[in-house]
């Protein structure tokens, strides 16, 4: 709900500015708007806002064994006798970005 | 990003990665540089593939057999030809005979970023949560819906002096210069010391508030961000529960995070203490990457 909030302000922000419309839209918004997801956010606690904003744990690639490093994984392929397969990117994979 | 929803959303793809190959995911920016046993290896992998330049990035996705021999490279957007490589691999292997586990004789010091004794790991998420244009490209609405993922690392003294109502100067230039970005859509470009216009980080009884304007020189990128935060010890002290959420307006892109929604967007940052359970909380923080000590102490 806070994201369709602040999409919408910034929609009338982008569309309307310069023009007595978008004063118009904006004292509607802060009429119908303002009270209940204003009490919606003030009802979260830090912990909760946070945990919006978190990674699907249930995403499939989460469900993979990755391992991190390179020789373990050599060493689980010679004593398996399965071939390895790299996933190797600019910024860590599992992380950064 | 693209390959975490495309490739490995997959379900072929998922159960043979998980049943007949050995996975495993590098951050190759390290890897290639490594002057160490492990380094060596990736230099054999890629060195039969086009990424053959070690002074340029060697980004992919790699079939290798147990010795390093490589069987097949892959680095397009999509399912599709990966899939069939792997298919393909699995139909044809052949186990090298004469491989054995390789021995780690030497490890690089500069690429084995290693978090302080002591210290805690905080996962950093960020999300655009407004002002992208409505779009039908598949791989654009991946990077539109995209949470990004870091890692912040705390040392014991600085955890000792929040304890002691002291928000440490290194903490609050380390979270503005590394961790306020918008790395939604790639890898980011970090702020310097002198794009910090303004900073005031405050903590008392626990709760922690956060104001920090971040401007690049030529004022294309920035971010006004606002934080809110709590933090709790046990007796002796350890942190057991931390969470800072920071919000604000964003404009702009780094060089690899391309294609922001056009001028100011909200941007949400979400700060919360590791317990360990997740894949990549053992990560290094992004920007600790062969500097460990300009990542700890940022301010000196």
């Amino acid at each position: 709900m806070p994201a369709l909030m602040q999409n919408f302000r910034w929609i009338v922000a982008k569309r309307f500015k310069n023009s007595n419309v978008g004063y118009l839209l904006a004292a509607c918004y802060l009429w119908v708007c303002v009270p209940c997801f204003g009490q919606t956010d003030d009802s979260l606690s830090i912990q909760e806002q946070c945990e919006q904003i978190c990674q699907d744990t249930s995403a499939p690639w989460r469900s993979i064994p990755w391992q991190t490093d390179l020789l373990n994984a050599q060493k689980m392929a010679a004593e398996s006798e399965k071939p390895i397969f790299v996933w190797a990117m600019d910024g860590h994979p599992l992380g950064c970005t | 990003m693209l390959d975490r929803e495309s490739t490995f959303a997959d379900k072929v793809i998922v159960e043979l990665l998980k049943d007949k190959f050995v996975p495993v995911a590098i951050d190759q920016w390290f890897t290639r540089r490594q002057e160490d046993t492990e380094g060596d290896f990736w230099r054999k992998i890629a060195s039969q593939s086009p990424r053959n330049d070690f002074s340029k990035t060697t980004q992919g996705l790699f079939i290798v057999d147990a010795s390093g021999n490589l069987v097949a490279f892959n680095n397009n957007r999509g399912p599709d030809r990966i899939r069939e490589q792997m298919l393909k691999t699995i139909a044809n292997y052949k186990h090298p005979k004469d491989a054995t586990p390789i021995v780690r004789t030497s490890v690089d010091p500069k690429y084995s970023v290693k978090l302080p004794a002591d210290g805690i790991v905080v996962r950093v998420a960020a999300q655009v949560t407004g002002g992208y244009e409505t779009t039908d490209d598949p791989w654009r609405k991946i990077f539109q819906k995209a949470t990004s993922r870091d890692n912040l690392w705390i040392t014991k003294e600085e955890i000792a002096d929040l304890q002691t109502d002291k928000f440490p100067e290194n903490l609050a230039h380390r979270i503005e210069r590394f961790h306020l970005l918008d790395n939604t859509r790639g890898e980011p470009s970090v702020w310097t010391s002198a794009e910090i216009k303004s900073s005031k980080w405050s903590i008392k009884a626990g709760k922690i508030t956060g104001n920090a304007i971040l401007k690049s020189t030529d004022g294309k990128r920035g971010f006004e961000a606002t934080t809110m935060g709590e933090i709790a010890f046990d007796d002796s002290g350890k942190v057991i529960s931390l969470n800072l959420f920071t919000q604000g307006d964003y404009w702009g892109s780094g060089a690899y995070t391309l294609k922001p929604p056009v001028g100011k967007f909200p941007l949400a940052i979400a700060f919360s203490l590791a317990d360990g359970s997740d894949i990549a909380d053992p990560l290094a923080p992004h920007a600790s990457r062969g500097w460990l000590d300009g990542y700890l102490k940022p301010k000196q």
